[in-house]
């Protein structure tokens, strides 16, 4: 038992930490899948709602409740920008749009620093949520089983709407076939708008509520990036149940592996996407399209 | 990319902009060399700063322009290259030959390990997967502090001297001489390698893949060796940047460099190694000369530049003005002398030719994508409605009557065999697309296999082909098993295969493209390397386009073919191997009366070493060029006999022929 009262702590954080990764890297899938845009200034736009969050939590419910509003407006503000920005070259291909928001996210972590301020914010909760919770005789941080609770619901919430509403519906066909969903009398342009709203949306609600777990700093519009794309690669792209996973198992390498192998963590998550590529690839081909 | 480097490739193909290319190349050089006695010494360690990175942004052009892979992980073999240097510098061995050799040679074995990832990808992902990899190495230059030294890197490196029995690189204008004569010396190999007829293979592995592996090139070791080789090449970027600074830390190879690197490419344009070289120039000096009114945002500087380059240059420097080192090798495919007229073309606007090659790929790709997808798609549904059972026990019936009456020996032990298929079966999830298909086709047999759509005849050619995995069953080819084989040594071992959407490289002329299908076949070898086998090669390749009757149209650009031509290049391209068999998808679809009278005339013309099967709607064509009619129905065979006994048959009229018969107008 000694082994699991040691782990017990990093390895629930590793499952707040996987699912704070699921919700950044469902938006980044989206804007790939349906939007056709490989966003690599995602991440700045998590930074940009955690920084704004950090920014309006003042410790109270009322102001945690404006906070995670606040970076949800964020990062679809944000999102709505890239969308305006990646417009007009939307028929350049998935290059030339990675390029771009490439580019966005150069100027965009230089905005933040130089708005934010270099030093890393405290983002304060409510007291109430700061407390330790005791679970099978440990103390763990409140904030994070909250979260914990809240990401299940925000994804039971996300199933349904795009299992079973007609907005879900025409995003899964944006999917699959938009020129059909365009000959099917829905605009492209607009469903394209919506959904680079919505991923932006998604990672400003990851960066709200996240604020406290993965806190801003200059750093961390790459560090979100990174794990979110390792999530997205190791989970396949568009398999929802598979970034479900693969978040979970990078954060579980990102704290359990810290602590079991401090040497070694940076590296395991590297081969594990080594691992997944080499396996998939080998029954399927070469993954991803060319253009 | 794609795009990029194709705007940038078609633009280079106007002859004026060679030349306004060509001299611009010059004239860079000549002001490098002119340097030391026109600016200051500030400026010059910024040149060889320049220098350093541009070697590093020419390996990332290479990388994603030639060969299709873009890269954001390039700094990892630059960060193993300069590291590398740093160490063999502080343990004393420090001559500058020496440290660039076993740099290329670190950087190439650090690709080589992760090279099984990377070419096992695509487009975008690539991006992904080469992020990770250069974060890794990253992080191992800061956890791996007693070789690294840690976050605060390796600083004071000793001077190295350029070679044995020479002085010391005290002075910056001796390192700007050593590291603009090794840059230039690097990058006019890579250009040579570049301007070589290898080049093409990249050109073809980037621009359509599946034909490559279908006519025997294996793609994932051109790619491999292309990734080795940029390793290689970063390698030195990372030895010079310590020859220029004697400072390396883990801050030299992150997100800001990556980024520098990828906007040097795009600034450049896509494929472009000069373009590459003055994009590094531009952005090293930019940055400087901003950094001066803003100090400390540099990302922003940098991150201004990029949309700005994004919007305004959609194929970069090289893209509106010059053509850069790549330009001479396209003259290779031209076997007839130059001179002739066919040129005229080439000499259009180029912006306007550059727009039509763009939109045409960009129709081709999306109608191939959606007729794939659609295609699929109605298979599945037509596969699902037929799929009831009545019907299916009906046919199994019918199916032994005409099978014997064609008196074709069943499978096994056919001594004139040359393709036999046991129990084929190909399933996608429930659906059974082939279900436990039986066929032999003789040698030298004329073989046609009809069936309504969503029979699974391409599926067949597919699983024949080897580019559509087989779900359980067997295919024997010519005495070997061939089920598990590749698609690429099914082509060597003389498989052949037209595409039902005619499968050519849209950015290189007819006929590059038949010679590139004619490569691997060819008694021809050294093809790689030498212009002049090339040459011969390309001479052989030539009477496959006469046999198709695209001989007038050898120089045009292949992209640029009505479908009909490409459709008939597409064949010429098959038939480029000397197949012996040779699978033949729907070619006369989409062709005019004519290019079919053509079609009909080429197949009846092979040569009797040639086995063919053929998927055919067109029942005049079937009959006129085939011996042998199978016929599938639900991914099962439904009759076998002479077009006229199927012509014959009631039960294939009653679900087939009659469709596209004109004379049986029952429709099945």
């Amino acid at each position: 038992m000694g082994w699991f009262d040691d782990n017990f702590i990093p390895a629930v954080d590793g499952v707040a930490y996987g699912l704070l990764l699921f919700v950044v890297a469902a938006g980044l899938t989206l804007a790939f899948g349906s939007g056709g845009v490989l966003n690599l200034a995602h991440g700045t736009l998590y930074a940009f709602a955690a920084y704004t969050a950090a920014a309006v939590a003042d410790g109270s419910w009322v102001g945690l409740a404006l906070a995670v509003l606040a970076g949800i407006g964020a990062g679809a503000a944000g999102g709505g920008a890239l969308a305006a920005l990646t417009a007009p070259i939307a028929g350049r291909g998935h290059m030339a749009q990675a390029m771009l928001t490439f580019g966005v996210a150069l100027v965009g972590s230089d905005l933040l620093t130089t708005t934010f301020g270099k030093n890393d914010p405290q983002v304060s909760v409510p007291g109430a949520l700061e407390k330790p919770v005791s679970i099978l005789g440990h103390n763990y941080p409140g904030y994070r089983l909250a979260f914990i609770v809240v990401a299940i619901v925000l994804g039971l919430g996300g199933w349904y709407v795009l299992a079973r509403t007609r907005i879900g519906a025409a995003v899964r066909a944006s999917v699959d076939d938009p020129e059909m969903l365009a000959a099917g009398g829905i605009s492209p342009a607009r469903v394209r708008t919506g959904v680079l709203v919505a991923a932006g949306a998604l990672a400003g609600l990851a960066g709200g509520l996240g604020a406290p777990i993965i806190g801003p700093s200059t750093s961390v519009a790459n560090t979100v990036l990174l794990q979110s794309l390792l999530v997205v690669v190791i989970g396949g792209l568009g398999s929802v149940g598979g970034a479900l996973l693969a978040a979970i198992l990078v954060g579980e390498v990102q704290t359990l592996g810290v602590t079991l192998m401090p040497d070694l963590a940076p590296y395991l998550l590297f081969a594990t996407m080594a691992v997944m590529l080499i396996a998939r690839t080998a029954r399927f081909g070469p993954t991803g399209s060319r253009v | 990319m794609t795009t990029l480097a194709l705007r940038a490739r078609t633009a280079m193909h106007s002859p004026h902009a060679r030349l306004v290319g060509r001299i611009l190349a010059v004239a860079a050089i000549v002001w490098l060399f002119a340097a030391p006695y026109l600016v200051g010494l500030f400026t010059l360690i910024l040149l060889s700063q320049a220098l350093s990175l541009g070697v590093l942004a020419a390996s990332v052009a290479v990388l994603g322009g030639g060969a299709g892979l873009p890269s954001l992980g390039q700094v990892a073999p630059y960060a193993v290259g300069g590291y590398t240097a740093a160490i063999l510098a502080e343990h004393g061995m420090r001559i500058g030959v020496v440290h660039t050799l076993v740099a290329a040679a670190a950087g190439a074995l650090f690709n080589a390990l992760t090279a099984p990832i990377v070419v096992r990808t695509r487009g975008v992902t690539v991006l992904m997967i080469t992020l990770a990899v250069g974060e890794l190495v990253r992080t191992a230059a800061e956890k791996w502090k007693s070789v690294t030294g840690g976050t605060d890197g390796k600083s004071g490196v000793p001077a190295i001297r350029p070679f044995w029995g020479m002085g010391d690189l005290v002075d910056d204008v001796d390192t700007y001489w050593y590291v603009l004569i090794t840059t230039l010396v690097v990058i006019g190999l890579t250009a040579l390698v570049l301007r070589s007829p290898a080049a093409l293979l990249l050109d073809g592995a980037r621009e359509n893949e599946t034909r490559m592996r279908a006519t025997g090139h294996p793609v994932t070791r051109y790619l491999s060796i292309t990734y080795i080789g940029v390793g290689a090449l970063a390698g030195v970027a990372g030895a010079l940047l310590i020859s220029v600074q004697r400072y390396i830390s883990p801050s030299h190879i992150g997100f800001d460099t990556s980024s520098l690197v990828l906007l040097a490419v795009v600034i450049g344009g896509g494929a472009s190694l000069v373009g590459a070289m003055i994009g590094a120039g531009l952005i090293v000096f930019t940055r400087d000369w901003l950094s001066g009114p803003w100090p400390g945002h540099g990302p922003l500087l940098l991150g201004v530049l990029f949309l700005i380059a994004v919007y305004t240059l959609p194929g970069g420097l090289v893209g509106l003005t010059a053509g850069g080192p790549r330009a001479a090798w396209r003259a290779l495919g031209r076997a007839t002398p130059p001179g002739d007229t066919t040129d005229a073309t080439d000499v259009t606007d180029t912006t306007e030719k550059t727009d039509k090659v763009e939109k045409a790929e960009k129709a081709e790709k999306a109608e191939k994508a959606e007729k794939a997808e659609k295609a699929e798609k109605a298979e599945k549904a037509e596969e699902a409605e037929q799929a009831e059972k009545a019907e299916q026990a009906e046919k199994a019936e019918k199916v032994t009557k005409p099978a014997q009456a064609a008196s074709d020996p069943p499978a096994a032990a056919d001594p004139q065999a040359l393709l036999t298929i046991t129990g084929l079966t190909r399933r996608y999830g429930a659906l059974a697309a082939v279900d436990g298909l039986d066929l032999t086709v003789r040698q030298g047999a004329r073989h046609a296999l009809l069936g309504p759509n969503g029979a699974g005849k391409s599926t067949v050619l597919g699983m024949i082909a080897g580019a559509t995995p087989v779900t359980s069953g067997s295919i024997v080819f010519a005495g070997r098993d061939i089920t598990r084989l590749p698609p690429a040594r099914r082509s060597r071992i003389g498989i052949a295969r037209a595409f039902q959407q005619p499968a050519v490289v849209p950015s290189l002329s007819v006929l590059d493209n038949v010679t590139l299908a004619a490569w691997r076949h060819a008694e021809v070898t050294g093809t790689a390397w030498r212009p002049d086998r090339y040459r011969a090669l390309a001479g052989e390749a030539a009477t496959h386009l006469e046999t198709v009757g695209l001989t007038d149209r050898a120089d045009e650009i292949a992209g640029e073919l009505s479908h009909g031509s490409r459709r008939l290049l597409d064949i010429a391209m098959a038939l480029a191997g000397h197949p012996k068999l040779l699978l033949l998808d729907e070619p006369a679809a989409g062709l005019t009366d004519t290019d079919i009278e053509r079609l009909a005339a080429v197949l009846k013309a092979l040569p009797t070493e040639v086995t063919m099967v053929l998927v055919e709607h067109n029942f005049a064509l079937v009959r006129e060029v085939t011996d042998t009619v199978t016929v599938l129905a639900s991914g099962q065979l439904l009759a076998t006999g002479t077009p006229d006994e199927i012509a014959a048959d009631q039960a294939v009229r009653d679900t087939y022929l009659g469709a596209s018969e004109p004379e049986h107008q029952e429709v099945g």
